[in-house]
């Protein structure tokens, strides 16, 4: 059990990167417009993400750096802090769009407008991560997200013929009226969501929160291998929901209470209930996710003191970052925007951030000095390698598609 | 001053010629005198000067990594044309006209006399001396 | 339990850590941007810039590490450089005395950290944190314990 409870931190984790409010919509939208066509992007994007959290995670283990102290070490301050500012933004900009989820999952439930309750629910996220335990909060949310398992259920109950399913997720084709370019923004989109910097920014750091060290090396790499391909299944059955009931009947999804439709139709009121615990869940945990990676970023590229496990007082500026970070997501959902559109923009600055956060970890973890006989083996490196040259692609090729398809439209 | 004055600075040998820029600063540990408040004091050994362009590869040069090898390689391309420029060889340094600016380093030698570093990518931080033969 | 913890440290540190007459440093690669911690493995700062004293019989001795925004500004560059250091003195009170220093003497390992021994819990290196700490987290209910 207390094994089985370890790995909460890779499911915390895993949601914040797979099954966000962003990658809900996403992935609900992607399922009714490309239905299975899209799919391979998302097990691609698992590998990826499962390589570099390994590293992350083995690095914080045996040297105890955190990832973005390794982001200044080895890039210097001028390019670590290009790094820093996209960084920001996409954290930043997805934590806002989170607290707008949250505020969402709850009108779902109680029908009264989101925004009144975005105030108070910046104020409950602050509160977890002013007094509970960090291994607490990683257990709840965590645990609590995996409610959103009903979409699988209710992906059985819709009953696929499953070898059609599989046909067109191993042949993928474009849909009729859906061109290559918007396909591709799609693609990248997905991609860039399953390898989010501020995954590995928060594995690493909650790692080191957790007091890892080298024996706990098998702890992480189970929080690794558990924990992403777990978030990454989350998200395949909402697309895979969407593309079996939203896809055929022409529904474009926009809103979050378009994403639990499936749900509701395979398996009533109790499935209902179960997937706005979920969606609540993961978008707190998300919320949880991106605040605390915020100031883990900014503290460990200026060398604070920085971490949950220290009294507030000993790590002020740490925690002053939070409440800002907070501040400004609370004001940036209250001026009304569409904070699905926000994640998406956030893409831009991921482009920035992924190569310039991928590198170092991939550069410390084959470099004795740190890691001693635990740096990286031949397959490791092969992976790492491999992905680099993915995430530089998608990098280059993220903003142009987004202005040839304006986003997708 | 400041160790940020040396690196990257501009490298003139004793022609006036710009040779190339401080791409490393090497330090050892000595013996510290009697009364001082540690054991060893840390002193500058030399520099290390890069005589092609600005090609500074993610802190991957100087480094005993060996993998992924294709890192490894464009490393050691970008690391190779570094030359050791012993402290005692510098004449004078400048720091830089405005902050965020460049200073620069002039050296009491012409540029080829400078030797290649050998010591790049393996053993310099156990090595007894570094750059075989400087000075 | 510290000589538990001390034994986990040891047990997670790779490589040479101790200062002996002789080791040698690559300053790009193992002093700049470097976290600084203190005995506890608490993060103090990062060795932003590195302060020289120039000896006319030898080569140049370390001084101190510098640390804040002052210290890095000039490491960043160009524009970047200037608007660090401009924002830099329009926020802080003294009257630009230079960046904080941290006695070179005090660094007792240079290895995946560099480790320092501080005297007190303050060693008035953190003007912002004290700021900070005074006039908005420190005010807050429950700043004074870890919620773990």
């Amino acid at each position: 059990m207390k094994r089985l409870l370890a790995v909460t931190l890779g499911i915390l984790t895993a949601i914040g990167g797979f099954v966000d409010i962003g990658d809900l919509v996403a992935a609900s939208l992607v399922g009714a417009r490309f239905g299975f066509s899209l799919v391979w992007v998302l097990l691609v994007g698992v590998v990826g993400i499962c390589v570099y959290a390994e590293m992350a995670g083995r690095v914080a283990a045996v040297a105890g750096r955190p990832t973005f102290d390794l982001v200044r070490e080895r890039l210097g301050p001028r390019t670590a802090l290009a790094n820093l500012v996209g960084s920001l933004l996409v954290t930043g900009l997805t934590l806002a769009a989170e607290l707008a989820g949250v505020a969402l999952a709850i009108e779902l439930i109680s029908s009264v407008a989101h925004l009144l309750w975005v105030p108070l629910v910046g104020f409950a996220v602050w509160l977890v991560i002013w007094r509970t335990r960090f291994e607490t909060m990683e257990r709840v949310f965590g645990l609590a997200g995996l409610a959103l398992v009903v979409f699988v259920v209710a992906v059985y109950r819709l009953d696929p013929a499953w070898g059609s399913v599989l046909e067109r997720v191993t042949h993928p084709e474009v849909p009729g009226g859906e061109g290559l370019p918007t396909y591709f923004y799609y693609a990248i989109a997905l991609f860039a969501s399953a390898m989010t910097p501020y995954e590995v920014f928060f594995f690493s750091s909650g790692g080191i929160e957790e007091k890892w060290k080298r024996k706990d090396l098998i702890t992480a790499r189970i929080n690794v291998f558990l924990g992403f391909p777990l978030g990454g299944f989350l998200a395949l059955s909402i697309m895979a929901a969407a593309a079996l009931l939203l896809h055929p009947a022409g529904i474009a999804v926009e809103h979050l209470s378009q994403v639990v439709l499936p749900v509701g139709y395979a398996l009533g009121k109790l499935g209902l209930g179960l997937v706005l615990i979920g969606v609540f869940a993961a978008t707190f945990g998300a919320a949880l996710e991106t605040a605390l990676s915020s100031g883990y970023t900014v503290a460990q590229y200026f060398g604070w003191t920085w971490g949950k496990t220290a009294a507030p007082r000993t790590a002020s500026r740490f925690h002053a970052v939070v409440i800002v970070a907070l501040l400004a997501g609370m004001t940036l959902v209250l001026t009304g925007v569409d904070p699905v559109m926000v994640t998406e923009y956030s893409l831009v600055f991921a482009a920035v951030a992924l190569p310039l956060t991928y590198l170092p970890i991939l550069v410390v973890a084959n470099d004795p000095e740190y890691m001693g006989e635990a740096r990286n083996g031949r397959f490791a490196n092969l992976m790492g390698g491999l992905y680099l040259v993915v995430v530089l692609m998608a990098a280059v090729a993220a903003i142009p598609l987004m202005i040839a398809t304006k986003a997708g439209l | 001053m400041r160790l940020a004055d040396l690196m990257g600075a501009r490298v003139r040998d004793r022609d006036g010629r710009e040779i190339g820029h401080v791409s490393d600063v090497r330090l050892r540990e000595h013996p510290a005198p009697d009364g001082a408040s540690a054991d060893t004091v840390l002193k500058v050994e030399g520099l290390v000067v890069a005589t092609r362009v600005r090609a500074r590869l993610i802190a991957y040069d100087h480094r005993p990594v060996d993998g992924p090898w294709p890192l490894a390689r464009l490393a050691r391309r970008a690391a190779r044309g570094a030359r050791w420029a012993p402290w005692p060889v510098v004449a004078a340094h400048e720091p830089p006209d405005r902050l965020g600016d460049l200073g620069t380093v002039l050296l009491v030698v012409p540029g080829a006399e400078l030797v290649p570093l050998t010591d790049v990518h393996h053993g310099w931080n156990t090595t007894p001396s570094p750059g075989s033969g400087a000075g | 339990m510290p000589d538990e913890e001390a034994d986990a440290r040891e047990e997670t540190r790779t490589g040479p850590e101790a200062r002996w007459a002789g080791r040698a440093y690559s300053a790009r690669f193992h002093l700049l941007d470097r976290q600084v911690v203190d005995g506890d493995d608490r993060p103090v700062c990062k060795v932003d810039d590195l302060e020289l004293e120039l000896d006319p019989d030898g080569p140049p001795r370390v001084t101190a590490v510098f640390v804040g925004p002052a210290a890095l500004a000039p490491r960043l560059g160009g524009k970047t450089a200037r608007w660090l250091a401009a924002v830099q003195r329009r926020l802080s009170v003294g009257e630009g005395e230079g960046p904080a220093r941290l006695d070179f003497g005090r660094v007792t390992g240079i290895g995946a950290v560099v480790r320092v021994d501080l005297p007190e819990e303050n060693v008035g290196v953190h003007a912002l944190e004290d700021w900070t700490r005074e006039n908005v987290i420190g005010r807050l209910p429950g700043a004074d314990h870890a919620s773990g």
